[in-house]
């Protein structure tokens, strides 16, 4: 799932500065599910900005919605009245869900309430880790599952560095060092002659090369 | 957060005595909620005394009178909540 954080109060208040009606709009899916952007997120975060604008004595009316899905027009279509009732918007959605609501309102401010972080997995109640890159050219077959583009803090594909300690990561000591989850990994599964590949450098054309990337899937376009 | 919106000057939460929840770990739980709440507050401008949890059973009715005692007059000292007085202003502007 994308892993979202929410921004600080005084920095939401700066943003949505100078509207008069701000409709805090939260996303149903994956910010929910990290914490950061659900109808329980919208609610404290609404409540906080009323607290914080009428403390400096002004002015805003800040409303709140939840929508089941902020990258989808379907979904955005059941926010259109609200969205058309405010001056502008304070999506806590990922940065696909802000943008998805730009481009449908093309007339009405739409702000990012949340810093989205990466694409990871619940690890344990409260953390959140991060799993995926989203490379584009997914190497996971070959290491086990375990992701050298993302968990190597090196992103070595050729690894190991030679610079752990004691199966920790040189670089950030609170991490273990992927290589040698991927070393034990393939042990495990019996693949261990895979880590004597030699891998030709990544092909980084998949990943940002070129701006956003595109998929088309001509058997489901009408 | 709503009855300090609302209003309100303090807000005392009152769970089981750690160890002694029904829901098991609920009260652990509700008292990190809370201080991420009193965090919020803070960011906001609020005071985050004006928002306190206190573990106490049933049983421990003094303790409890003792407990809000102590919050009334950590309330009397911080004043009464700013969006209140704000509330009369803008309440004033409007009827200007």
């Amino acid at each position: 799932m994308i892993v979202a954080q929410r921004k600080t109060i005084p920095e939401l208040k700066d943003i949505i500065n100078g509207h008069e009606n701000v409709l805090v709009l939260g996303c149903g899916t994956c910010v929910t599910v990290c914490l950061a952007g659900g109808e329980r997120e919208v609610a404290i975060i609404s409540s906080a900005l009323r607290i914080a604008f009428k403390k400096t004595g002004e002015r805003v009316k800040v409303s709140e919605l939840t929508i089941e899905r902020q990258c989808d027009n379907v979904f955005i279509e059941t926010a259109a009245e609200e969205i058309k009732k405010n001056d502008a918007i304070l999506s806590l959605g990922c940065g696909a869900g802000v943008q998805a609501i730009a481009e449908r309102f093309p007339d009405k401010p739409v702000y990012a309430g949340l810093d989205t972080a990466f694409l990871g997995i619940l690890e344990s109640r409260g953390v959140w880790t991060e799993k995926c890159a989203q490379c584009g050219a997914c190497v996971l077959a070959d290491f086990g599952g375990i992701c050298p583009v993302t968990r190597c803090a090196k992103h070595m594909l050729n690894g190991p560095c030679g610079g752990s300690r004691i199966e920790r990561c040189e670089i950030n000591s609170n991490q273990p060092c992927a290589w040698q989850l991927i070393y034990k990994r393939l042990k495990d599964i019996g693949q261990l002659d895979k880590i004597k590949k030699i891998y030709p450098a990544k092909n980084q054309g998949k990943s940002l090369d070129g701006g956003s990337r595109t998929i088309i899937r001509e058997d489901h376009r009408i | 957060m709503k009855a300090i919106e609302n209003g309100a000057d303090g807000v005392l939460v009152a769970g089981c005595l750690e160890g002694g929840c029904h829901f098991i770990d609920g009260n652990l739980i509700a008292k990190k909620r809370v201080n991420a709440i009193r965090t919020i507050l803070a960011e906001c401008g609020i005071e985050k005394e004006r928002l306190r949890m206190v573990n106490i059973s049933a049983a421990m009715a003094k303790n409890l009178v003792d407990v809000i005692f102590e919050m009334v007059d950590t309330i009397k000292q911080i004043g009464p909540n700013p969006l209140k007085t704000n509330s009369k202003i803008l309440k004033e502007e409007i009827h200007k």
